[in-house]
């Protein structure tokens, strides 16, 4: 089919249907006058068109009615109560939030406790560990010499004997050593 | 939708629409109203679905989701053209919708059809044309009723909802345009492809 034969079709339909304005149907009238041809066209389209009379008209149930409007019910009766759900879920979803917020700041605050006295704890614990073991190293000294202390017998007599000077020698090979 | 923006004549003319008035109190609350128009609509949309799917068994099913999805319109309801123009794009989305998920089923299943992808096996042919090969036969009423079943069959289905939007709800070039999402002169041209395939379909029963 041409171009201009399918715009003429076209035409012929969108007459037949009605949709031409006036100067539109009066061309296609004037074709139709002329041209036997375009008038069979016409006619079997015609033709055809009324046979869709024919197709079968389908019957709906005989609730169908009933049911599509129960269903409307159904629907609005649901679309209620979920908004009847959705205002209280509001507020206690702000509760909620509220809630959840508290627990975790003290959850938080239970950590930040737990970490301070952990660590007074532990430091605590390690002065109680390291306290007697410094005053050892301090007084390791003395104690390594504990036993010529005794011998000399008193502190009176070591420090004259220091003032003496009569010890110097050794002691500062002593020192050496202990270096 | 492709339709210029609406003159106020327009909009004047859709509010005489009594459906439109219908549509506006339910809206409005009126259930009554609702109900009329379920009543007023059911089986024009029974029809349409029946022809438009190829599965009889969900037209009413259809039908009655337009129904819903009207109602769960109803508070943004603003009318914007005729009421049945309105239900009838609804009806076609959804038509759509429901093909094309009808034709991925089908893709999944036609390995198990009994003809196969390639189509009717050559006797299956012959016994469906098998009638109409008869020459001079005469057909009575339920046998034509059938071939035009068929014919109407053989459109696609743009083709298929414009002629049944035209043919039975008498809508014009305009609305049926606004119910398909086309162009006015996209519906005339599918409208003569329809009517040029369904002649040739039908001429041999003229």
């Amino acid at each position: 089919m041409s171009t201009s034969d399918s715009q003429q079709t076209e035409d012929l339909v969108a007459y037949l249907d009605g949709e031409l304005n006036d100067d539109e149907a009066s061309r296609v009238e004037e074709t139709l006058t002329d041209q036997a041809s375009i008038r069979q066209d016409v006619e079997k389209l015609t033709r055809v068109w009324e046979l869709l009379d024919m197709l079968p008209e389908p019957k709906r149930s005989a609730n169908f009615t009933e049911r599509t409007l129960s269903a409307i019910q159904t629907q609005r009766a649901q679309a209620e109560a979920d908004e009847a759900d959705t205002r209280p879920l509001a507020t206690d979803q702000g509760h909620h939030w509220k809630t959840r917020a508290r627990k975790i700041a003290l959850r938080f605050a239970a950590f930040l406790g737990l970490i301070i006295v952990g660590s007074a704890g532990f430091n605590g614990a390690f002065r109680r560990d390291t306290g007697p073991m410094d005053q050892l190293l301090n007084d390791l000294p003395v104690i390594e010499r504990l036993d010529q202390y005794r011998e000399a017998g008193s502190l009176e007599f070591l420090e004259a004997l220091n003032d003496s000077r009569l010890l110097n020698g050794n002691a500062d090979a002593d020192n050496s050593d202990g270096n | 939708m492709p339709a210029a923006v609406a003159t106020e004549s327009e909009r004047n003319a859709w509010l005489r629409d009594p459906d439109v008035q219908r549509m506006l109190r339910v809206r409005d609350g009126d259930d009554a109203a609702f109900g009329e128009l379920v009543e007023a609509y059911q089986d024009r949309l029974i029809g349409i679905f029946s022809h438009v799917m190829r599965e009889p068994d969900a037209a009413e099913d259809l039908a009655q989701e337009v129904f819903l999805r009207v109602y769960r319109a109803r508070a943004r309801y603003q009318p914007t053209a005729k009421f049945a123009t309105w239900l009838f794009r609804i009806a076609n989305n959804l038509a759509s919708n429901r093909r094309r998920s009808v034709a991925r089923r089908k893709e999944v299943h036609l390995k198990t059809t009994e003809s196969g992808p390639l189509g009717p096996r050559p006797e299956e042919a012959l016994a469906t044309e098998k009638s109409a090969l008869m020459p001079g036969r005469q057909f009575d009423r339920q046998e034509m009723r059938e071939v035009v079943r068929d014919a109407l069959e053989s459109l696609n289905d743009r083709q298929k909802m414009a002629v049944l939007l035209n043919k039975f709800e008498h809508m014009s070039y305009v609305d049926i345009a606004a119910a398909m999402d086309l162009t006015v002169p996209a519906v005339k041209s599918l409208l003569t492809r329809a009517r040029e395939n369904l002649r040739v379909q039908l001429e041999p029963y003229l």
